[in-house]
């Protein structure tokens, strides 16, 4: 069966308000929603591939905080949408698809953390320079290169401490959220946090971050 | 500022950090066809096979168990009548 292209609908990024919000043609977004998942579940290709196509950058987003390497990054988001697929029979409604989704991402992106790990690979800090592209100043690094300076040090932490803190720092996780989409339980959550945040401080202080960042005073 | 606090205001300044734009709708469905589950009836029928022949085993086996002469007990008698 061909796949539909996606549409105008596609390429847009849907907060929750948002999802909740818009319309097309007269129908909610979750309307929408249920109409393809309804179809998908039935066969219809073209039905799920317009739910990848309005998921995509939601979890690519996601599957970004994962690795910084634009190939790896697309894998992950679509192991994500194949996952999904296969489980689409368990989506129960009561949570918005994005925030399930969400929860598949995470998984995947665990587990290619922990399979990365087992391999030995890893991002070395000494190879990003804080001021190498166009910065504000010493202050405020671009955000590409904040974003891959904070991974860098996350990298030294073991999988489960990475995560933990990945979802704290970038996606402003609450640790009750975070045990829930990776069903641990929440105060193994909590104390693995304040583990992970007092073994960065280490990393950190050994890579010498405010050196190089130019933020000793 | 300690390290924390700005690994912290870097992560404020990641947030808006994106990837680039991903387009896998057809390459997802691509993967799907390919990776669908195996179907439940070749399985079942291998598995109804298999359970076959082990039923005859276990068949045959109670049988021989049943009608088989015991070493062991067969020992016995030759004992005692060694005795005599």
């Amino acid at each position: 069966m061909p796949a539909a292209g996606p549409g105008p609908a596609a390429t847009r990024t849907f907060t929750f308000a948002a999802h909740v919000a818009a319309r097309y043609n007269g129908h909610t977004v979750d309307e929408l929603e249920q109409q393809d998942i309804a179809a998908a579940l039935g066969g219809d290709e073209a039905a799920y591939a317009r739910l990848v196509a309005r998921h995509q950058a939601a979890v690519a987003r996601l599957a970004w905080r994962f690795t910084r390497v634009p190939a790896e990054c697309e894998e992950l988001v679509q192991q994500t949408f194949v996952e999904a697929y296969f489980a689409l029979d368990g989506y129960r409604g009561d949570a918005p698809l994005e925030h399930w989704l969400a929860r598949i991402a995470t998984r995947v992106g665990y587990r290619f953390w922990k399979e990365r790990t087992r391999r030995g690979a890893d991002m070395p800090l000494g190879d990003i320079d804080p001021a190498a592209p166009a910065t504000d100043g010493p202050a405020d690094p671009d955000p590409a290169v904040a974003a891959a300076l904070v991974q860098a040090l996350l990298a030294n932490l073991a999988p489960a401490e990475r995560l933990i803190l990945t979802l704290l720092y970038f996606e402003e996780c609450s640790t009750e959220e975070i045990a829930r989409r990776m069903g641990w339980n929440r105060a193994v959550v909590k104390m693995r946090a304040y583990r992970a945040r007092r073994r960065l401080k280490e990393i950190a202080q050994r890579e010498h971050l405010l050196e190089r960042l130019g933020w000793t005073s | 500022m300690d390290e924390l606090e700005t690994i912290e205001k870097l992560t404020k300044r990641a947030r808006s950090d994106g990837p680039p734009p991903v387009n896998v709708a057809s390459a997802v469905l691509a993967r799907l066809r390919t990776a669908r589950p195996t179907p439940i009836l070749p399985l079942a029928i291998v598995a109804a096979g298999a359970a076959i022949a082990a039923a005859l085993i276990v068949a045959f086996a109670a049988h021989a168990w049943m009608t088989g002469v015991d070493p062991q007990a067969a020992l016995f008698p030759t004992l005692e009548i060694a005795q005599l």
